[in-house]
C-alpha cells in the first residue's frame, strides 16, 4: 500500500519536473522576418534570441519558444494561431 | 512606391491603386468565408455570446486545418478538448480582422489612409492568413516549392501570394520604423 503510494507520488513529482512547453513549427508559408517579428513582440524576445529562435524553427523545423505550466502554454499556442503561426502545446 | 510608409506617430499609412484595392477586399472576403462556412456558431447561444464553441476534430481542408491547427501535435483528446472550447473564438478574431481591412479599403476609396497599432496588427495577421489559404490552394509545402503551377489561374495565384509577401515586408519594415 505505502510502496504504491510512493510510487504514485514519484510519478506526481515527475510530472510536476517535467514543465509544458509551446512549441512552434516550421512552416513554408511565413516569412522569416514575420516570425523573429512576433517573437520579439509577442514573448519579449531580445532581437538576437528572437532571430536565433527562429533560424532554429527554419533550420531543425521546430523551436521550443515558453516553458510553464499548462494553461499559459496553451494561451501561448492560441496566440500563435492568431499570427498564423504553426504552434502546439507539448512536453520535452 | 511603397503602398505602407511609416507616420511620425507609430502609425502607418497606406495607399493602394483601385485594382489591388479590389484584389484584396476578394481576398480578404474570401477567408471570412472560408471561415465562417468552417466553424459554424455553437448551437448553445449562451455558450456563443461568450465565444465558447469549436468543432471536434481538425478540418479535411488543408487551409482551415492550417488556420486553425491542433494545439497538441500527439494528444487527440486533448486537441479536440482544446478546440471545443477555443475555435469559434480564433475564427472570429480572424474574421474580424479581415473585416478591418476590407472596411479600410472600401473607406479609403483607393486614397490614403491611415493604420494605427490595432489595424496594423488585423493588416499583418490577415495578410499571413490569406497567403496560408493560397499555400494549402497551391499545394506549397517545403520552403523552396513553388506550388502547383499547371493553370494559368495557378500561376495567378502564386504571383499574388509573393505579391502578399512582399507587402507584409513593407508593412513590417513601416511597422517597425
Amino acid at each position: 500500500m505505502s510502496d504504491t503510494l510512493e510510487r504514485t507520488e514519484l510519478v506526481e513529482q515527475q510530472q510536476l519536473d517535467t514543465p509544458w512547453v509551446t512549441i512552434v513549427w516550421n512552416d513554408p508559408v511565413n516569412l522569416m522576418t514575420y516570425v523573429s517579428y512576433v517573437f520579439r513582440t509577442y514573448f519579449g524576445f531580445a532581437r538576437e534570441r528572437a532571430e536565433e529562435l527562429m533560424m532554429q524553427v527554419h533550420e531543425n523545423g521546430r523551436a521550443v519558444v515558453a516553458s510553464g505550466a499548462r494553461e499559459e502554454m496553451e494561451r501561448h499556442v492560441e496566440a500563435m494561431h492568431d499570427f498564423g503561426l504553426w504552434a502546439t502545446v507539448g512536453k520535452e | 512606391m511603397s503602398p505602407f510608409t511609416a507616420g511620425a506617430g507609430g502609425e502607418v499609412r497606406a495607399q493602394f491603386s483601385n485594382f489591388e484595392s479590389q484584389l484584396l477586399c476578394d481576398l480578404a472576403g474570401q477567408l471570412s468565408d472560408l471561415l465562417g462556412e468552417s466553424v459554424p456558431a455553437p448551437d448553445d447561444h449562451l455558450l456563443a455570446i461568450v465565444g465558447i464553441g469549436g468543432g471536434e476534430s481538425l478540418s479535411a481542408d488543408p487551409a482551415i486545418a492550417r488556420l486553425l491547427p491542433d494545439a497538441y501535435a500527439d494528444d487527440a483528446e486533448a486537441s479536440s478538448e482544446f478546440r471545443r472550447l477555443t475555435e469559434h473564438s480564433l475564427a472570429d478574431r480572424k474574421i474580424a480582422n479581415s473585416r478591418v481591412v476590407v472596411t479600410g479599403l472600401l473607406a479609403a476609396q483607393a486614397a490614403e489612409f491611415e493604420l494605427d497599432a490595432e489595424a496594423q496588427q488585423a493588416w499583418i495577421r490577415t495578410l499571413t492568413d490569406i497567403r496560408i489559404v493560397l499555400a494549402a490552394r497551391l499545394g506549397i509545402e517545403t520552403d523552396d516549392d513553388l506550388g502547383r503551377q499547371d493553370s494559368e489561374q495557378e500561376v495567378m495565384m502564386r504571383d499574388v501570394y509573393d505579391w502578399l509577401a512582399a507587402l507584409q515586408t513593407t508593412l513590417l519594415d513601416a511597422m517597425e520604423a
